[in-house]
Formats: C-alpha cells, sequence, structure tokens
C-alpha cells in the first residue's frame, strides 16, 4: 500500500497501561495524530512544524503571524520542561498539538505542545562504549515524521521509526557497525518523496565506506540507496586525492541536514572537510580531494550525484555541511557589495537558486540549484582563506598566505573552525526574499601539529581563537538580500549567536551563548523583545499553533563549540542546564 | 662523618633530579581515579570539547595528539591553572581541586599516557613536577 493512497484517517487513541511501549513510558492519554503525507510535507500546514527547518527548502520560516511587531513584547512562558544530558541541539517537531522533541543520546519525547505534560517517551539504550568511537554521540538535532511514524537515526548507526501515538519502536535498519565504520549521527534525517534521506559525520577509522549517505523506505526502513562522498579508484573524482593512501581518503561528512527539491527530483547535501585537515600531509595543496567542502546534487530515486560545486579546499576545518537555503527569485547581485559575480547573468534574471551561508567561511553562495552553476559569493564576517573567486566558473582560489608547508607553522586565520557561520541555522522569509543569518567574528591561530599525518590526531591542527581584528562584539546576525546580495541591516553583540526562526508576523527570532532569547523586527533589526533563558539558546527555535493560538519555542543547553565561543567573551557567564521554553501572548 | 653528608647530598639531588625528571609517562594517575575523571568530563567538558574528547566545532581537543602538542613543555600544575581560571567557560572555577585534577586524570588516560598505583595529587608543588611531553623520555 502507497502512503500516498492512504486515506486520511485518524489515529485511535489507546490505553497507555493496557499495551506499554518498548522502552517507553507512556504517562497520558495518547493523542489523534494524522498521518503525515508527501503532500503535507510539501506544504505543511501553518500551524505545524514537521522537519527540521519546517519546509524541504530549509527556510526556517513559519507564516503565523498572530505574534507581530506590535504585540511581541507582551509574550508570556507558557510551560518549560527539563531536557535530558548531553549535548543539546534540538529542533522540536510540532503536529496536530503534539511537540516531539529529540533529546540528546536517542531519547525521543511526545509532550503535550500547549501544557508541556508527557505524553510519551522513549529511551534507545546507547552503547555503553560509544564515547570510545565518537567525539560527541550524544547530540541529535532534528527527526522526521512520515504517515504515523517518528524517524531518526541513532548513536549506533540505525534509522529506526517509532509509533507516534506510543512511542513504541516499529522498525529499525542497520546502516553500519558503528565499531567498525562509525559513522556519526548528530543530525536526523528529512523525508523525501517517500524516502528517508540522512547523512552522518564519519570518523577517521571508517575510512571512506562510513562516508555516507542513504535513502530508506520511509515506511519499511529497507534502504534503497547510498552514495559515498569520497569516490573509490576509478570513479569520478578519485584522482582528485593524488597519491593519497586509500586509507588516509576520509572523513568527508555529511554532518548537516539536507534540503530537497521535489521537482527537479534533487536531494542537496553540504559536506566537510577531510581528516587532517591540512592538505601539505595527505598529496599536496593542489589537489581538489573531491567531494570535501562541496555541495552535493543527488537525484533522490539513484543517489547518483547529478552535479557539485566546492567550495574551497580546506586546510582548517572550515566545513560546509550547513543549510542550502532553495528559493525561486530575481538574480541581480549588486557589484557594489558583492564581490564574485558570474558574467553570463542577465539583467532581471529569475533562477531556481541554491543559497545561503554553507559553511564556516562565512561566505554567502549562490548557485543555480538545477545545474550547479555559479551565480555570485560575498564574504559577511572577516575571512581571508578565500582571495578569488572566477565569476565565470565558479573556480575558488584559496589564500596561499593562509596554507601551509610544514608542521609548526602558524597562521593567521579568518575564521576559525567555529566559524563564521556554524551548525545554527539562519532563515529565509519570502515577505522580504531576504536570509537572516547567526555569524560569529571569530579569527585565529592555527599550526598543524606535525610535518604528517599523526595517527589518532583528527584534524592534525591546534586553533587559537581570538575576536576579529577591529572588531568588539562577537556574535551577530546578517540581514542580506537573496536577489540583490546587499547587506540590510546588521545586529550585533558581545556574547555569540545561535538559530534563527523567522515568521510571518515579520518578526526574527534568534537565542545566543548568554542564554537570551531575542526577537527582532525584520526590517530594520531592531530589537523588540527579549527573555533571559539562564544557558545558552543552543536548540533550534520554531513557531507552531494550536487550536488557534501560536506559540514561539526555544531550548537551551551545551551545544558544540558554544561554551568555546564563550571563551573570548569572559564576562558572559551561564549555566549549562538543559530545557524547553514555550512562550505565547497573554489571553486578553 | 664526611662520607654521610655526603650520601645524603647525594640522596637530596639525586631525589631532586628523579622529581624533576617525572613526566605524564610516569603513571601519575590511576585508573579509578580516571574513571571517575570521565564522569566529571562529561557532565561538564563533553558539551565542547566531545564525549570523545576531541574538539571540533571550534572547541580544541582536550585530550590526543592535538592537545599534547598544545601542552607539551608545560606541567600538570600550569594545566590545572589553566583549567581552573577558564573552564568551564562562564563558570570557571567551580569545580573543588580534586574534581578538577580527576577530570585531568581522564584527559590523560584518553591520551594513552599510562596509568600507575597512586591518584594524581591536588598539590600544586607536586604537579608542578609532572612534565607534558609528546614523547617517553
Amino acid at each position: 500500500m502507497k502512503i500516498k493512497h492512504f486515506l486520511p484517517w485518524v489515529l485511535a487513541a489507546v490505553s497507555a497501561i493496557a499495551q506499554p511501549a518498548q522502552n517507553a513510558a507512556p504517562a497520558v492519554a495518547a493523542p489523534k495524530l494524522t498521518p503525515v503525507t508527501n503532500d503535507m510535507l510539501a506544504k505543511p500546514d501553518p500551524a505545524d512544524w514537521l522537519m527540521w527547518r519546517r519546509t524541504l527548502d530549509s527556510w526556517g520560516y513559519s507564516p503565523l503571524n498572530q505574534i507581530n511587531k506590535s504585540n511581541v513584547k507582551n509574550l508570556r512562558m507558557v510551560w518549560t520542561r527539563g531536557i535530558g544530558p548531553g549535548v543539546q541541539e534540538g529542533t522540536p517537531l510540532v503536529h496536530n498539538g503534539v511537540l516531539f522533541f529529540p533529546n540528546p543520546s536517542d531519547f525521543i519525547q511526545a509532550i503535550n505542545a500547549t501544557t508541556g505534560d508527557l505524553i510519551w517517551e522513549y529511551h534507545r539504550p546507547v552503547p555503553e562504549d560509544a564515547g570510545k568511537y565518537f567525539p560527541t554521540p550524544s547530540a541529535n538535532r532534528n527527526i522526521a515524521i512520515f504517515g504515523d511514524k517518528i524517524i531518526d537515526t541513532s548513536v549506533d548507526d540505525f534509522v529506526f521509526g517509532l509509533d507516534a501515538v506510543s512511542g513504541k519502536l516499529s522498525w529499525q535498519t542497520r546502516i553500519a557497525d558503528y565499531r567498525e565504520l562509525s559513522a556519526q549521527e548528530t543530525s536526523g534525517p528529512i523525508i523525501a518523496n517517500g524516502k528517508i534521506i540522512s547523512g552522518r559525520g564519519c570518523e577517521p577509522r571508517g575510512e571512506a565506506d562510513a562516508c555516507v549517505i542513504t535513502a530508506h523506505d520511509a515506511v519499511t526502513g529497507k534502504e534503497l540507496w547510498r552514495t559515498r562522498t569520497i569516490p573509490r579508484p576509478g570513479e569520478p573524482g578519485a584522482e582528485t586525492w593524488g597519491d593519497t593512501p586509500l586509507a588516509l581518503r576520509r572523513h568527508v561528512g555529511t554532518w548537516m541536514v539536507p534540503s530537497y527539491d521535489a521537482e527537479l527530483n534533487l536531494i542537496y547535501f553540504g559536506t566537510s572537510v577531510t581528516s587532517p585537515a591540512p592538505k601539505f600531509q595527505l598529496a599536496g595543496n593542489d589537489k581538489k580531494y573531491l567531494y570535501h567542502n562541496s555541495t552535493l546534487a543527488l537525484n533522490a530515486d539513484t543517489g547518483k550525484i547529478v552535479w557539485y560545486y566546492q567550495h574551497i579546499v580546506d586546510h582548517w576545518d572550515l566545513d560546509h555541511p550547513f543549510e542550502r537555503i532553495l528559493v525561486d527569485t530575481v538574480v541581480a547581485p549588486d557589484p557594489k557589495e558583492v564581490s564574485w559575480i558570474n558574467p553570463r547573468l542577465r539583467p532581471g534574471e529569475r533562477r531556481k537558486v541554491l543559497t545561503g551561508i554553507p559553511g564556516k567561511t562565512g561566505i554567502v553562495y549562490t548557485l543555480d540549484r538545477a545545474t550547479g552553476e555559479f551565480l555570485w559569493a560575498r564574504p559577511t564576517t572577516p575571512q581571508n582563506v578565500v582571495s578569488k573567486i572566477d565569476g565565470a566558473t565558479g573556480e575558488v582560489t584559496v589564500n596561499p598566505e593562509t596554507t601551509f608547508e610544514r608542521g609548526g607553522q602558524e597562521r593567521f586565520v579568518c575564521p576559525v573552525s567555529g566559524g563564521g557561520k556554524n551548525w545554527p541555522a539562519g532563515s529565509y522569509s519570502p515577505t522580504t526574499n531576504a536570509m537572516y543569518m547567526p555569524l560569529q567574528n571569530i579569527c585565529g591561530t592555527v599550526t598543524p601539529i606535525a610535518d604528517k599525518v599523526v595517527a589518532n590526531s583528527l584534524y592534525g591542527i591546534t586553533i587559537k581563537p581570538s575576536i576579529s581584528p577591529g572588531m568588539t562584539n562577537v556574535g551577530t546576525i546578517h540581514a542580506i538580500a537573496v536577489d540583490t546580495g546587499k547587506l540590510l541591516w546588521k545586529y550585533e553583540q558581545r556574547a555569540v549567536t545561535y538559530s534563527v526562526v523567522a515568521t510571518g508576523g515579520g518578526l526574527i527570532f534568534f537565542g545566543d551563548g548568554a542564554g537570551h532569547f531575542h526577537a527582532l523586527d525584520q526590517d530594520t533589526g531592531k530589537e523588540l523583545w527579549q527573555v533571559n533563558l539562564g544557558s545558552p539558546v543552543s536548540g533550534y527555535p520554531i513557531a507552531f499553533s494550536v487550536n488557534g493560538k501560536q506559540y514561539i519555542a526555544a531550548s537551551t543547553g551545551g551545544g558544540l563549540g558554544g561554551a568555546r565561543a564563550n571563551a573570548i567573551t569572559p564576562e558572559v557567564k551561564v549555566s549549562l542546564n538543559s530545557a524547553i521554553y514555550v512562550f505565547a501572548l497573554p489571553e486578553n | 662523618m664526611k662520607y654521610k653528608i655526603a650520601l645524603a647530598l647525594w640522596l637530596v639531588v639525586a631525589f631532586g633530579v628523579a622529581q624533576s625528571k617525572r613526566t605524564v609517562w610516569d603513571g601519575v594517575y590511576s585508573t579509578a581515579q580516571a574513571k571517575r575523571g570521565a564522569e566529571i568530563f562529561k557532565s561538564q567538558c563533553s558539551a565542547c570539547h566531545g564525549e570523545g574528547m576531541t574538539g571540533g566545532g571550534g572547541a580544541p581537543a582536550a585530550a590526543g595528539p592535538e592537545f599534547v602538542f598544545n601542552w607539551k613543555g608545560k606541567s600538570i600544575a600550569e594545566l590545572l591553572e589553566y583549567v581552573k581560571a577558564n573552564m568551564p567557560p562562564g563558570n570557571a572555577g567551580s569545580l573543588s581541586d580534586q574534581k578538577y585534577v580527576d577530570a585531568i586524570s581522564a584527559m590523560l588516560q584518553t591520551s594513552e599516557f599510562p596509568a600507575g598505583a597512586k591518584d594524581l595529587p591536588t598539590d600544586a608543588a607536586e604537579l608542578a613536577n609532572l612534565q607534558i611531553t609528546q614523547t617517553k623520555p
């Protein structure tokens, strides 16, 4: 039976006591949930938040407008709830008034979205030796929903489906033996036309076979295809590794969440740096080492790489796996602000573009998402690693003053691996045709630790971060026009900034490393409201509504690298408590 | 008498040399202490440095080759002083000395320095005689 032929139906409420779930602790009456279809994922109910960035184009935008510029100052907290221990960067999903939350360490909860009361929870056992194989196994950024299942990938390298009503494990499929391939599943999947699409980090011990993007049937969990991000010898791109031994062709991960264009049937992933990062330790600085630090467009049915674009040959751990924003727009980059422009662009030309800030360099790249053609790019925060991009070809020239020839060589690099941009996601609003990006002013001194590859060293470099020269503020939100590339406004503060959600109310919500959760005017960047939540707002905020009432959800905790970023703002003193906070307007 | 004085002087010098030559390769922490320290590291440090202590995402390694490169030639006392003054960020100095050295013992274990019979002490003078070196002397 195909999902698209499902008749609308409602899952019967079951007695939690009569039918206890495996590894689940039912607490209150089960919810009524409408099964989620491909059509619903393509055009979600404005009330719902059904995937990581709400829609498959990764906009991070909610059309809800009950909370707006004039009344946001009245927001009040309506409930809060603690989150389990571990690296906390979770994204709630909301469907039919139920909030599903991925706590760290494969701990998933269903919560009444208006009261915070627990409906069910599922604890998947995490192997005791996970820390031996993975740097950060507990991180669990997002889950997916399809049909009547909550879907996630696990620390022990399975993809699994839970009954959304009971929290009971319905099926699971192994992706890899975590002790051998060590694929780190810090991000969960999206659902693209009935397929579970997931990427992952890949630790060096697993070599190239760990670095895979996978597709599974969203109903049965059966694996449909897997695509390596490192070509095997004989495959196109393998020659770009030169004489690098096969055992050192590794760590090109896809550790963030992809986007999907249903019309083109293309999935867009971004990739990471290699291990080690400095290329003189592999086959030299003149090779490309595909497909590291690239955008990959994959056919959703086959997994075949249709096109790729490499953003930079990376010597410093400047990954490029972040959200790819898909927009249909006029492409009219303003040469006064946009550094690199394709000379073939015609005035007023409209394109289906892939845009945003895909990597830690903080550079905005806009590509034609059907072909991968380079259209334009511009820096945002200070950077010195890209010296030129050829507008006609998109070929990127690395600044030779930032690359290495030997161990112990110090280079001042902007940004360093905390970004610029990092895993906190930006948003796009169709009401302004602008993107709103959390970016940091962080540079630093990078030093390779040896002349050659060192066993058990992930990147082979050390980094001493500092605030960018001439800057006093670390955290920023940049508002950038998607058509012209112009900076519309910039919000700055001392503490690092985290993920954004844009809303139809003309608001830009984001949290920061000092524990404050803010609302800005999308047109001016003026702060309209803020509240101190006490700990870094490391989770991805969302907007949703239940019975006509709009809510905003944010979550706190310790996210990867966040406290380190706080270390260069020593006056920022916060706790690291993990909790969800939900806000709404008062009844009257 | 002269013989006894010479012996005493030799012992003092020899003991001093032995003290100054102790490094992280000499079994300076116990397995039990590293186990305690691993729990402290998990709760206090892993959000930035990773549960595997390898760093990444902007955080430096807290164990392994990059960590040892950063701290080579320095003493455990200097490491403890830095950690107490800066970690956890925003809440520096919030742990007891015992918990800090327990966490450091876990970092040494993950860096594959050998365990010994005794715990890593909290005394700054003793820690000042424990050097971090990349290779075994």
